[in-house]
């Protein structure tokens, strides 16, 4: 609830420099409002209320071992999401002194991270495997969607709970089994979605919008969102296409397509391997429209493969902007000597929902998940938590980021509100 | 079925197919270029070399490090591009022949006379270590150069053919006709030819086997190097790349005729063509059931019905089966 006040501010600062748009290439599309401007680094920045959750807790390291698992790729062209989302455990541990006390008794806690080979589903079951044999008491992760679904059932046989910090397919919660035992601090992909529709539609002002999709769960999921919605916005999806995932991808056929079809906008669903070469070739195709799409790709991935062509380029992410997270950050960077990347604040979030119900009820499994599920508005560093009965997050925010001059800059932050029941 | 005839013309313009056609021919140069090492191979060794995609991933990789390292970009003036690139592709040219010249000393050579199933394998082995080796030692990201060649040449309507285009399909053509020289009209070339006819016979003619063989590798993975420079230009590289790109090409080369030089091109185009097209309006001509992504299916669906129907390729090499 804190976020609020933040949010309705740059809200409001937004409006107003929407309305203000003068020279720039906006001539070659058809969208009307494209000089809207980023909103420099303002944009939600929540007030760190809970900073004394951050500050280490009296040391309460010894006794017996409890293991947090983390499941989420530590090897690979995705390992950046994963080892961000573990250090993001590993923080939140280390906050908490390295262990916890249930009932006068010490404990030690410790992340068990496994690989799930490139999030893929024989991967991640391995991974769910392994963790449930080594005994952990709940599980941060998988980071994709195709991952942390294809180890929920493991999870779930095992009676350990399951806290996915970035898992936005509405699957995962969904269609988990009963009782639940899966949880996501992130909002969802029929929520994000939406969101990228409205942007382009409503904020931007474009009417004919090509959608992309890379035919993952994730991507095909936050396309099919999205095109659901722009006609609702009073937009045309001119054209569906799908692109192969893999490396090294040729998309100037399904662009040249797209081409034909005169759109103002594209929306891309899927993740930053293909939308970063799939940004470049629509420019060197001549396509100079806005691409929007979700959070597989706002990250420096996409910096690192689209470059200067991906200037004009949208895209939404779960959470407040990471850069407004400033105290985090730091922190953070002084401990891993790195800079956040993406979910590390959600795995933190996580982790420290993981150890409350440790300190209330001690290492069993079965309270675990039912304290994570009776979470109510824990202010955490990626926002407010109370999980409604599907183990979805009622209040979520998403920021939209525009990529201009090279990089990502926050550009509107959105909240979106999950049914509470 | 109304809903299917709409469908089979809704969306296809003369302009879309003319651009499809354009971005078949450029894809398809570099599937000719890194063919033609699969076919020379074939050709004289009757071996498939399934590390040749990986040498020319690897050549990706020297451009990308040589572009990186000198700062090139699209603000920099063109001679000044242009001599960075030359450099690129000539070290990535030079290193690839290198990598060919050892990859068939190491692991073929020892082969030579083993059974033909021998060869094979340690071709698979090496493209494992190879690729094993960049993820370990240079990188396991997708990595991708700014666009440097800019500009392109109205033709029709929306249709354009970049720079870039331009040069794919022009030096491919001018590396082929050279290669095409060098088999055809000089003394190594007829080496190569002899060899490839009958290799004992051959070498009781006084040619060397083994420089004739050393020759042919390095010269096709000079090619492999060179496609390098026009994979990066259009595309991200990563440690992956070498598998799927080597499969295609090797399709390519069987597609024209493995073994067979023009042929190798012509398979390359054919290829990139039937790619492009097929990703395009494979969803008007399937009534919607199958999409875009089908695009790689495409290839690997022709090298099936090739080899089923016309096993010899499009420019029928006539291979002779051995024992």
């Amino acid at each position: 609830m804190h976020l609020r006040k933040g949010l309705a501010l740059a809200a409001g600062a937004v409006v107003g420099l929407a309305a203000c748009g003068s020279s720039s290439s906006a001539g070659t599309t058809g969208c009307t409002n494209l000089n809207a401007t980023a909103l420099g680094g303002s944009v939600g920045a929540p007030s760190l209320a809970n900073a004394a959750d951050m500050v280490a807790a009296p040391a309460t390291v010894g006794g017996a071992v409890v293991k947090i698992g983390f499941q989420g790729m530590l090897a690979g062209s995705s390992k950046n999401y994963g080892i961000d989302a573990k250090n993001g455990v590993q923080m939140a541990i280390d906050d908490a002194g390295g262990g916890f006390t249930f009932n006068g008794t010490p404990y030690t806690l410790e992340v068990d991270a496994q690989d799930d080979v490139d999030a893929t589903a024989a991967g991640a079951q391995t991974a769910a495997q392994k963790l449930a044999d080594d005994k952990v008491v709940a599980v941060v992760g998988g980071i994709f969607s195709t991952a942390s679904i294809a180890a929920q059932k493991i999870y779930h046989d095992n009676g350990i709970a399951q806290i996915s910090p970035s898992a936005t397919n509405p699957k995962y919660t969904d269609q988990q089994p009963t009782p639940i035992s899966s949880f996501r601090v992130i909002g969802r992909d029929d929520q994000q979605g939406p969101i990228g529709a409205d942007l382009l539609v409503k904020t931007l002002g474009c009417k004919n919008i090509a959608v992309v999709d890379d035919k993952s769960t994730y991507g095909a999921g936050l396309a099919a969102a999205a095109a659901t919605q722009i006609p609702v916005d009073g937009g045309t999806v001119v054209a569906t296409e799908h692109v192969t995932a893999g490396p090294g991808g040729d998309f100037k056929s399904q662009l040249t397509t797209i081409k034909g079809k005169n759109p103002d906008a594209i929306y891309y669903g899927g993740y930053s391997q293909e939308a970063g070469p799939f940004a470049k070739q629509a420019k060197d195709l001549g396509l100079n429209i806005p691409i929007a799409g979700g959070d597989g790709w706002q990250n420096s991935d996409f910096k690192d493969l689209a470059g200067a062509s991906g200037d004009g380029a949208f895209a939404s992410n779960g959470g407040p902007a990471v850069s407004s997270l400033t105290d985090f950050q730091a922190k953070y960077k002084a401990k891993f000597n790195q800079d956040v990347f993406q979910y590390a604040p959600q795995a933190y979030d996580a982790t420290n929902i993981i150890i409350a119900a440790l300190k209330k009820d001690g290492p069993d499994k079965a309270k675990i998940i039912a304290d994570i599920g009776a979470t109510k508005d824990y202010k955490g560093i990626s926002g407010t938590i109370s999980f409604n009965s599907k183990g979805d997050v009622i209040d979520t925010v998403f920021t939209i980021w525009k990529f201009t001059g090279g990089d990502w800059k926050p550009f509107k932050p959105v909240t979106t509100h999950n049914p509470t029941s | 079925m109304e809903h299917c005839f709409d469908l089979l013309t809704s969306g296809i313009t003369p302009e879309g197919v003319l651009q499809q056609l354009i971005n078949g021919i450029a894809l398809g140069s570099i599937y000719a270029l890194i063919a033609l090492g699969y076919s020379m191979v074939y050709g004289v060794l009757e071996l498939i070399n399934f590390a040749h995609g990986d040498v020319f991933m690897i050549g990706t990789f020297i451009i990308f490090g040589v572009v990186q390292a000198t700062h090139a970009g699209p603000e920099m003036t063109f001679p000044l591009l242009l001599a960075v690139l030359l450099l690129g592709t000539v070290l990535a040219m030079v290193a690839c022949a290198a990598l060919g010249f050892a990859i068939e000393k190491i692991a073929y050579r020892p082969l030579r006379n083993a059974p033909r199933l021998a060869p094979l394998i340690s071709a698979i082995g090496v493209s494992f270590v190879l690729e094993a080796w960049v993820t370990t030692y240079v990188s396991d990201r997708n990595h991708a150069l700014p666009t440097l060649i800019r500009g392109e040449w109205p033709i029709y309507g929306y249709v354009s053919v970049t720079n870039v285009q331009v040069l794919m399909v022009i030096s491919s053509i001018l590396m082929m006709v050279g290669l095409q020289f060098l088999v055809r009209r000089t003394r190594l070339g007829r080496g190569m030819r002899a060899v490839a006819q009958n290799r004992e016979a051959a070498a009781l003619m006084g040619v060397n086997l083994d420089s004739v063989i050393s020759f042919t590798f390095v010269i096709g993975s000079a090619l492999a190097g060179a496609a390098g420079l026009l994979w990066v230009l259009n595309y991200s590289t990563s440690n992956s790349i070498g598998f799927l790109l080597g499969l295609k090409a090797f399709t390519a080369a069987v597609i024209g005729g493995i073994g067979n030089i023009p042929g190798a091109m012509l398979g390359g185009f054919f290829l990139g063509l039937a790619e492009a097209l097929g990703a395009a309006y494979i969803s008007n001509i399937s009534c919607g059931f199958f999409s875009s992504s089908y695009q790689s299916v495409f290839a690997f669906a022709l090298l099936i019905l090739i080899l089923v129907f016309r096993p010899s390729g499009i420019l029928r090499e006539r291979v002779s089966e051995r024992a």
